[in-house]
């Protein structure tokens, strides 16, 4: 019975690895082409590469790719990390895999075969009416429409797993978010959540919750595709859109938290147990992680005012508490530990800056007074770069240097990533340097050619992307060697 | 003396079930009365949009998911299988979905008499809700509660983007309603998750007595305020 029990044990950690190798080769190959989309992007606007509708097509592919990409690569760390934690299915990992591979490529055709150009937000009725000058046809924006549908049902997929997961475990979801450490009824300990579970919760109740609006939101903008005399609400489009983009933008930052939480402890020698403050942190996120999105909507005064006042209060309830709580924690937690600093903390500790900083940034920009000025200006990119180049990608490369060693039984070298890291952060801070000048000067963002007297900014941070993609691409190489069987042994003991 | 105690319990036990069970529903009833046909709920119908649907349905919600259990305690009724459970909570869903369809909710400030078989609807709702996901396992619990969640904002939104509006307020209510909805489905969601700790907090031989005479009151008070002016 015993020896059953651990050949099934067995049997599922290889479908663990097997499933994790596959999410974590084929996210980093797809990071990194979108990443180079991204470089052309900025060449274009400094030094003109592409044609305006090129522009906007990799526009749209960098945009989307990122934003499903790393949020399901980073889903996939977090879960390889979760597994032995949690009864996390692999079979339903695969399928959230095939669904978001079938999802990103469907994206590439769309764009870079139908040259589908809306950006991410494909705002409705932009989608099936590209302008007067045919950008696409109709069926580059439905092949886009269903290849974004098929990663947010990927995600959603994700997010009933690890519920069910976590319910089995703890028994249900006030426990899962640590409301029986809130009360005094249990201390932390091995029978309670921990901070990465808890963060994790956060991230499936908004996974599940944003494929309703996104489901909606597709199907209608399918109908009017397939019948245009079809139309509906244009705020209510965009309200739809930014309610599930947001939230889907969002908690990827929320699982590098919860990467950090079960990671960094390994390094520092450390536990990193969860306390009642921190569970207050989560659970006034929780509460406000759907309701931030409404700084996108400032602009739109047709709806009421209370929208911007609950968008402000939202915006920083949502950010605030997990950033405090997670960087003191993290300090506190690195502080005359004794860390060796490997690549993976390097990269994991360098995130945290990048959220507290993006984050703050945001928040700058979520402050109606504030966003009178910067709103749709290059401040956006400068900040969302911030969090999701610098904080995610990050935590998702921390991971990375963290897992691949366990899966493969060979390591990633160790100064060839500590190298990696000094392009990768300077020259993410410089790109994101100029972002943030530019867009204090009130240059508008999406323009593919940047306005007379002002190139100089887009040549800058050219070069300063160009230095990220130098840093990427040797952290790659070194991927590509251990997943070709080329790497070194790996290592026993993190940090050793 | 312990087998006396325990003797003693086992018979009293039936009884104080039953008890606090028939306080619950008359605890639930007065709450019905006093969020619907009373001036009270009236008051609270034709003082704005966000009030009608928020404030007066949540209370009507809320007396159906107290009233419920415990008149199918009363009953003598068992829980319901899992299958059966989730049908009533998408039964409940569905009933509250259909009255936020703009034509059906039209009709029911235009006509009284579908305006309390609307309010009825929503005392059932929470009937079935508080039966449905007390049955149900919290796996079902956190899948409805998050879906929920999900189409409640759409519904919101809908409202808040003036893509809904609902004839007899004007379209700014309807706004503002969607708006309210929004973060009163924040707060509904606080509830859910802490659900279980919440209901233990009512203890109905210590609170359902002054509830009970606290809401009685002020349905008379209203009946007699109304009939002054």
């Amino acid at each position: 019975m015993a020896i059953a029990a651990e050949t099934q044990t067995g049997g599922r950690d290889r479908a663990v690895a097997r499933v994790t190798f596959l999410w974590l080769a084929t996210g980093g190959a797809l990071l990194v082409v979108l990443a180079l989309a991204g470089l052309m992007l900025r060449i274009t606007q400094g030094f003109g590469l592409l044609s305006a509708r090129w522009f906007y097509a990799f526009l749209t592919l960098h945009g989307t790719g990122m934003v499903g990409v790393a949020l399901t690569t980073i889903a996939a760390a977090y879960w390889y990390v979760m597994s032995r934690a949690l009864p996390l299915s692999p079979k339903v990992m695969f399928v959230a895999y095939l669904l978001t591979l079938v999802g990103a490529l469907l994206i590439v055709a769309a764009t870079l075969i139908g040259r589908f150009g809306t950006g991410w937000t494909f705002l409705y009725p932009l989608p099936s009416t590209p302008g007067p000058v045919p950008g696409w046809s109709g069926w580059a924006a439905a092949v886009f429409l269903v290849g974004l549908a098929l990663v947010v049902v990927a995600f959603a997929l994700w997010s009933l797993d690890f519920l069910r997961a976590g319910i089995v475990r703890f028994g249900g979801l006030g426990r899962m978010l640590g409301l029986d450490i809130l009360s005094g009824k249990r201390s932390p300990g091995p029978d309670t959540t921990d901070p990465s579970i808890i963060a994790g919760t956060v991230v499936a109740i908004g996974g599940v919750a944003a494929a309703v609006p996104g489901a909606v939101i597709v199907g209608l903008e399918l109908a009017n595709l397939a019948a245009p005399s079809f139309t509906f609400s244009a705020l209510l489009a965009k309200n739809l859109i930014f309610f599930a983009g947001h939230m889907l933008v969002n908690v990827q930052i929320y699982l590098g938290a919860g990467l950090v939480y079960a990671i960094l402890p390994e390094y520092a020698r450390r536990p990193w147990k969860a306390s009642r403050v921190l569970v207050i942190a989560w659970l006034v996120t929780a509460l406000f992680v759907m309701l931030a999105f409404f700084h996108h909507l400032y602009q739109d005064f047709a709806q009421p005012t209370a929208l911007q006042v609950v968008g402000n209060v939202a915006s920083f309830g949502v950010g605030f508490p997990p950033i405090v709580v997670t960087i003191f924690g993290g300090v506190l937690l690195v502080f005359r530990s004794g860390i060796r600093w490997t690549a993976a903390p390097i990269f994991l500790y360098a995130g945290l800056a990048g959220w507290a900083i993006g984050g703050f940034a945001a928040e700058i920009d979520a402050s109606p007074g504030v966003n009178q000025y910067l709103h749709n200006t290059l401040w956006v990119p400068a900040h969302f770069h911030t969090y999701m180049a610098l904080g995610v990608v990050l935590f998702i490369l921390g991971a990375v240097y963290h897992v691949v060693p366990r899966l493969t039984g060979k390591g990633l070298s160790e100064p060839l990533g500590r190298a990696a890291a000094w392009p990768i952060i300077l020259g993410g801070w410089g790109l994101v340097a100029a972002w943030y000048a530019s867009g204090v000067d009130s240059l508008p963002r999406r323009y593919a050619i940047s306005l007379p007297g002002f190139q100089y900014m887009a040549k800058i941070g050219s070069v300063f992307a160009a230095i990220v993609a130098v840093g990427v691409l040797v952290v790659f190489w070194d991927f590509a060697r251990v997943l070709t069987g080329r790497g070194l042994g790996a290592r026993a003991t993190p940090g050793s | 003396m312990s087998r006396i105690a325990l003797l003693s319990e086992s018979s009293t036990a039936p009884r104080r079930v039953r008890t606090e069970a028939v306080w619950d529903v008359v605890v639930a009833g007065l709450l019905a009365v006093a969020a619907g046909p009373s001036p009270l709920g009236i008051r609270m119908a034709d003082s704005s949009l966000a009030v009608h649907m928020l404030a007066e349905h949540s209370l009507l919600l809320l007396a159906g998911a107290l009233g419920g259990p415990a008149l199918l305690r009363l009953a003598g009724g068992s829980r319901p299988d899992r299958r059966r459970a989730l049908g009533w909570c998408l039964a409940a869903l569905a009933l509250v979905g259909l009255w936020h369809v703009p034509g059906a909710f039209g009709a029911a400030i235009r006509h009284q008499p579908l305006h309390a078989l609307m309010h009825l609807s929503y005392v059932a709702a929470g009937a079935l809700l508080a039966v449905g996901l007390a049955a149900v396992g919290p796996f079902d619990r956190a899948v409805l509660f998050a879906a929920s969640q999900g189409a409640m904002g759409t519904l919101a939104l809908a409202m808040a983007s003036g893509a809904v509006a609902y004839p007899g307020y004007p379209p700014g209510a309807t706004r503002s309603a969607g708006v309210a909805m929004f973060v009163g489905m924040q707060l509904a969601m606080a509830v859910v998750v802490a659900g279980p700790r919440l209901g233990s907090l009512w203890r109905t031989r210590r609170m359902a007595i002054p509830v009970a005479g606290s809401l009685g009151a002020a349905v008379a008070l209203s009946v007699v305020f109304a009939g002054l002016t």
